[in-house]
């Protein structure tokens, strides 16, 4: 018993960090329609970013290094939408255009990690120690610590997205842009926007898994896979749905690695993910109807 | 307070207004009457800023607005509705009206325009929290229009209210517009028929091909 306990809580804990990856590209999806396939390897590179300000070369704190990335993952964020997909936009197959350059932009970012930091892996040491103990289940303090930051940080965009007329602004983007232009949004400034978020989002859980997970140039693909069947099966374009599945896959994952073998957490996935999608197509909380 | 001189405009590559004119005086109704697919949309989303003029002069209490987008012109006051009304299908009533106030001059009235709304369609208050996507026609209809008067507009521009409603609700909701012109709207309203606007217009326009002629009362009489 307690070890199922303690699966179904090793599974909780990851599922709050998939859930901060997963609801940026789904946000980004849902507001502008383009999966950003950079999104994994800006993943790598909120990671790196910390270990340069922490272990590499400065040795500031880790929250430090945490408010220092924020304001330059956003700006990332805001750039990648400004110079590579705006220009883009509205022309002739732009979605698939928008694939295309993202996928490039991965190879950029991936390589210029490579070359700036070099091929192998790297790691944060984490900020807390020791484990919790109750009733003979144990729990590492670091993990939920991670859990509660990924969580805050999700509640905060929900938040900011229900009950914030710039939130409101995101999702009428998302549902009509025509009819957001109408009410006087600037739909570009949106774009931005949910690009930063997004891009902050990634960053900040390739910071917090760095000490579990290790950095590398190349690690991001990883997080970005089960980002991308998170939100499909969430439903393209919906932070709940993103939400839900992300727990969902998560937990099953953590069952999966006991019960059968790590390798076999992927195949779970997909399993999952099919026997979804032919009940409903569009992702337990899709909308794209229209 | 609005006039159009010789505006062309393209939707891709086809060549959908030739050399539009028209003006709207305050405080009038003007009506632009002509068949589908002959330009009525395309000539007001124009001048509403959702589809860009290739050529020609619009100003707007006496300011040049060619080539401004919507979200600029909403914040002055030209404000558009819809023919394919445009709600956000999974946010309640209230919410789409409150859009309608999200510039800051807007949104310093939203409450008083808000009662203003829910007085004007009772319906939509008891509908408040309602997902829009679960509306009928007709009360998509009332929250179109109504996310407009939102917008605070000094020339509120309708893009055919009547479409899609069955006749009864077409006649209210052009009885409510012709309402708000008497209480000081400016309005540029696009209709297919001329038959529905009988008694409540000042001046109107007829539109064939993306040709605009303005009707003086004679041909209006026999039109009607």
């Amino acid at each position: 018993m307690t070890q199922i306990i303690e699966i179904l809580l090793s599974g909780i804990t990851q599922g709050a960090v998939y859930c901060a990856v997963a609801v940026g590209l789904s946000l980004v999806y849902g507001a502008s329609r383009i999966l950003n396939f950079a999104h994994g390897s800006l993943y790598s590179l909120g990671g790196f970013l910390a270990w340069f300000l922490v272990v590499g070369h400065l040795n500031l704190p880790l929250w430090l290094a945490v408010l220092i990335a924020i304001p330059i993952l956003a700006v990332a964020g805001i750039g990648i939408e400004r110079l590579i997909i705006r220009p883009l936009r509205g022309s002739a197959n732009w979605k698939i255009n928008t694939i295309m350059v993202t996928l490039g932009l991965a190879f950029i970012i991936e390589n210029g990690l490579q070359l700036v930091f070099g091929p192998g892996t790297k790691t944060i040491p984490a900020f807390t120690e020791g484990v919790l103990e109750i009733g003979g289940i144990t729990l590492s303090w670091y993990r939920i610590w991670i859990f509660a930051i990924s969580l805050g940080l999700v509640a905060a965009l929900e938040y900011f997205l229900s009950a914030t007329r710039y939130g409101q602004a995101v999702r009428a983007v998302s549902q009509d842009m025509q009819g957001a232009n109408q009410v006087g949004v600037n739909v570009n400034q949106v774009f931005s926007l949910t690009f930063a978020l997004s891009v902050v989002l990634t960053g900040i859980a390739g910071i917090l898994l760095a000490p579990v997970f290790l950095i590398s140039p190349l690690g991001g693909w990883a997080p970005f896979l089960k980002a991308f069947v998170i939100v499909v099966l969430g439903g393209l374009g919906s932070t709940k749905g993103a939400f839900v599945a992300a727990f969902i896959l998560a937990i099953l994952e953590a069952f999966v690695i006991f019960y059968i073998g790590p390798s076999w957490a992927m195949p779970a996935w997909l399993v999952m993910l099919i026997a979804v999608l032919m009940i409903r197509p569009k992702g337990l909380f899709g909308v794209w109807e229209n | 307070m609005l006039e159009v001189k010789g505006v062309n405009a393209f939707y891709s590559d086809f060549h959908v207004l030739h050399d539009a004119s028209l003006r709207v005086n305050k405080g009038e109704l003007v009506a632009v009457v002509g068949a589908n697919g002959h330009g009525k949309s395309t000539l007001l989303k124009t001048i509403c800023g959702l589809v860009p003029a290739k050529s020609g002069q619009i100003t707007f209490d006496g300011q040049d607005i060619a080539g401004r987008k919507a979200p600029h012109l909403v914040g002055r006051g030209l404000v558009y509705v819809a023919e394919d009304r445009r709600l956000f299908p999974d946010m309640s009533v209230l919410e789409n009206l409150q859009l309608g106030a999200y510039l800051p001059e807007a949104r310093r009235r939203e409450k008083e325009n808000l009662d203003r709304v829910f007085s004007l369609y009772p319906r939509l208050a008891e509908r408040r929290s309602q997902l829009c996507r679960s509306l009928s026609g007709g009360e998509a209809q009332m929250v179109a229009l109504g996310r407009g008067l939102m917008s605070n507009p000094s020339l509120l521009a309708i893009d055919e209210p009547s479409l899609g409603l069955a006749p009864n609700l077409t006649e209210t909701m052009l009885r409510t517009v012709s309402q708000l012109n008497r209480e000081g709207l400016t309005v540029l309203l696009v209709e297919q028929s001329l038959a529905l606007l009988e008694g409540m217009i000042d001046r109107v326009y007829s539109i064939e091909e993306g040709v605009v002629t303005e009707t003086n009362n004679r041909s209006l009489q026999e039109a009607l």
